[in-house]
């Protein structure tokens, strides 16, 4: 319901330039820990702390919400509403307190009970969402007010962590410009998520090593498939390349992977990996 | 009684030293660090205030970019990295979020994105800057805010300026 005023009106009322900031009190605040990953017996209660730090010159007011987020193949996370996914930990989560004011300089902790029943998903997962804002907010007169949420992830699982099924299901190259993007394609035939790490080695048609470098670390759910990209930028001469992925899911056994592309390429390959 | 505890340990360390005195000795200790994963998040411009002009009238559009816009600064020391969310949660929006634009300029980590094209706020979590490795030292993002169709936002009839306001929240999480 917005009338349309007179314009000179508002330019009377704007004349100056579009540039102000204001001296009101920052927001600097930690978490700690950002993420636990817990393994609990079905049933069985467990309670874990967060510590909320303001380190800010002034006093701030903290709400803790819950979350479910999820991930899709290239590992982009997206907060979902709690309760909305099959795994949430929605009503199996307690905070407290929830709502509370942390001086300057001072912290605050928060309780988190959490349960895990004996049906259903075998793993699940959330993130507790603390919001920080100012005690005494201000109004900019035409704009934005920000406030800070820091994220704590839990991971709950009645599978021990020693238990990883990792499968790599493809390796891909695709040319970038004069690069080469290797992706290692990893799905999680398990019931517990774990976290993957790794190398990839490129040696040309003789076996001399090229180039090399480190996967990215993340995590793998349950159930899913993610994608792991390295960019090899190295100057490659035309020529066979094979490609070795070195991957550590934390488990006692290191899982290698192995490919093979043409350079310059024609076009995209797509290889199914073959696991020595 | 602290006194006296004080002395006894002094003496038993001067024991120890004068005993490697005589017959050469070595030992290892094994020092943990239990590192936790954690973040701190700093939102520096708690608020900002975009005051069109007549050329912003004229564009119909008011903006802050780069240097002046709003500042959030971020670290964390996961090694799967961090995200960074925007979004308006407020129930009845001042600024109506079709009307309200964010981007970044600030490039993005290694293995992460940005948000680097103007999109409207809305009141789910939109990811604005990642990184896929941690952030060990503090990582200033700007975020670039445009208001658009301002002839829609009256000047009420009071002295000054008339405020619209909304309330974004950012979000740093790890996975």
């Amino acid at each position: 319901m917005r009338a349309l005023a007179s314009p000179l009106l508002l330019l009377g009322a704007a004349a100056m330039m579009a540039a102000a900031r204001p001296a009101f009190p920052e927001v600097l605040a930690q978490v700690v820990p950002a993420k636990y990953n817990l393994t609990v017996r079905p049933g069985e209660v467990t309670v874990r702390e967060v510590e909320i730090a303001n380190q800010g010159d002034a006093p701030v007011v903290v709400r803790v919400t819950w979350s479910d987020w999820t991930m899709d193949e290239q590992g982009n996370l997206a907060l979902e509403p709690a309760g909305s996914t099959p795994q949430s930990l929605a009503g199996l989560v307690e905070v407290e307190p929830s709502e509370f004011s942390v001086g300057p300089g001072e912290s605050a902790q928060v309780r988190v009970t959490l349960r895990l029943p004996a049906d259903g998903p075998a793993t699940r997962w959330g993130a507790m969402l603390s919001e920080v804002r100012p005690a005494s907010p201000k109004s900019p007169a035409l704009g934005p007010r920000a406030t800070a949420q820091l994220g704590t992830t839990f991971y709950l699982s009645r599978i021990p962590a020693e238990i990883v099924n990792a499968d790599v299901v493809g390796m891909r190259f695709r040319p970038r410009g004069d690069s080469v993007a290797v992706s290692v394609e990893v799905r999680n035939a398990g019931e517990r998520h774990y976290y993957l790490g790794g190398h990839i080695a490129v040696a040309d048609s003789t076996g001399q090593a090229v180039a090399g470098g480190d996967l990215p670390n993340g995590i793998v759910l349950p159930g899913r498939t993610r994608s792991f990209e390295w960019l090899c930028t190295a100057r490659l001469a035309p020529g066979r390349y094979s490609v070795s992925a070195t991957l550590d899911t934390g488990g006692p056994e290191l899982t290698v992977a192995e490919g093979k592309f043409l350079w310059p390429a024609r076009r995209e390959r797509n290889l199914a990996a073959r696991q020595p | 009684m602290k006194r006296f505890t004080l002395v006894l340990a002094v003496l038993l360390v001067g024991t120890l030293a004068a005993t490697s005195g005589f017959a050469a000795s070595s030992g290892t200790s094994a020092v943990t660090l239990a590192a936790s994963a954690n973040e701190v998040l700093q939102i520096i411009d708690n608020t900002l205030t975009l005051t069109p002009n007549a050329t912003d009238y004229a564009n119909d559009y008011v903006e802050l970019t780069g240097a002046s816009g709003l500042r959030v600064r971020l670290k964390s020391n996961s090694t799967t990295g961090v995200v960074l969310f925007v979004k308006c949660t407020d129930a009845s929006p001042q600024i109506a979020l079709a009307d309200f634009l964010v981007r970044t300029g600030t490039a993005a980590g290694v293995g992460g994105s940005t948000l680097s094209s103007y999109t409207a706020v809305t009141a789910a979590d939109q990811a604005l800057w990642s990184t896929g490795v941690a952030q060990t030292t503090f990582q200033q993002v700007r975020t670039d805010i445009r208001v658009q169709n301002l002839f829609a936002y009256p000047d009420a009839i009071t002295a000054g300026t008339t405020s619209y306001t909304d309330n974004l929240t950012f979000t740093a999480i790890s996975q």
